[in-house]
């Protein structure tokens, strides 16, 4: 098990523009990090980390992509992710960053940190959205934070169903919050 | 690490010893370049650009970062004395062992000697004429 080390990167792609979730896909992501390591390791880098390289898992609403690569040369990859400034996806560019959230030598462990992560953005969009009051609904900022919120919750449970063995406690903790967020939510569907 | 002599009694300490775990911090290669056309001539400028752009290639931006230092240069022979710190050797021989063409023109890095201490690149004992 030890013999094929792999590390398995977790990151997320920041973005101001968001039409850049359209581009992101295997393709374009595998492309701008090859492409920022050939530029910032050269042809040794490339070759290095082209070794077993693929993204494991994508997910375009939230811009949580996983990488793996091997366990030697991990360390190229993961200081070459800062310089990838676009993606490019059908000749179309759209400028982002990628945020390195964890490095684990393991799926499960990578699955494990996100699912804690999301969590935790989960509660920081819920706090920031009842922090604002009831006002005005039509403000469009309450409402992209309501979809942010909604997105959010959604990728969630898909991550929670992610995992095999779901423990009961954070069903129970988690219940109060998925019925606080459902209610939100039709009460901005109905105006 | 520096050791003192134990004194018995009132006896002064006898000897100091200094111990220094590293060889060097920085490398010394003796190298020149070989066009496949004879007759180029090359400034130092442009002789460490060829380095930087040989490092850039196969090491990346990283590489061409890597502080190398062209100590002496003769135009004649196109050959030079480099200083890199020892982390970067093995990036620097690499890349200029790989190094093709410059500027469209065939060259390749002959590595005449390398020591860690500049003194030793004074003589060659390859190049000793006996008679």
């Amino acid at each position: 098990r030890g013999a094929l080390g792999c590390r398995y990167l977790l990151c997320e792609i920041v973005s101001e523009d968001p039409r850049c979730r359209q581009c992101i896909d295997e393709r374009a992501v595998s492309a701008a990090a090859k492409d920022a390591v050939a530029r910032t390791h050269g042809d040794y880098g490339l070759a290095c980390c082209s070794i077993s390289f693929t993204v494991k898992y994508l997910n375009a609403y939230t811009g949580i992509v996983l990488l793996r690569c091997r366990k030697d040369f991990y360390r190229l990859l993961w200081s070459a992710l800062p310089f990838v400034t676009y993606l490019e996806n059908r000749n179309q560019r759209y400028s982002c960053f990628f945020n390195t959230l964890h490095v684990g030598g393991t799926i499960r462990t990578c699955q494990k940190f996100l699912v804690q992560y999301n969590r935790k953005q989960l509660l920081l969009l819920l706090h920031n959205c009842t922090s604002e009051g009831r006002g005005n609904r039509s403000n469009t900022n309450e409402s992209s934070q309501f979809r942010g919120i909604y997105i959010r919750h959604c990728c969630f449970q898909r991550c929670l169903k992610w995992i095999p063995t779901l423990l009961p406690a954070w069903k129970k903790c988690f219940s109060k919050y998925w019925k606080v967020l459902d209610n939100h939510w039709e009460e901005e569907r109905s105006f | 690490m520096v050791e003192r002599g134990a004194g018995r009694g009132s006896q002064p300490a006898a000897f100091d010893r200094i111990v220094f775990k590293n060889a060097s911090e920085h490398h010394y290669m003796r190298v020149c370049v070989e066009f496949q056309e004879g007759g180029i001539r090359l400034n130092a400028a442009h002789f460490k650009q060829l380095v930087i752009s040989a490092l850039k290639e196969l090491h990346g931006e990283v590489g061409a970062a890597l502080p190398v230092d062209v100590l002496t240069y003769e135009e004649k022979t196109l050959s030079a004395i480099l200083r890199v710190p020892s982390s970067g050797l093995v990036k620097l021989w690499s890349a200029l062992t790989l190094l093709g063409s410059y500027q469209n023109r065939k060259c390749a890095f002959r590595v005449i000697q390398t020591s860690p201490f500049l003194l030793a690149l004074s003589g060659n004992s390859r190049e000793l004429l006996l008679d």
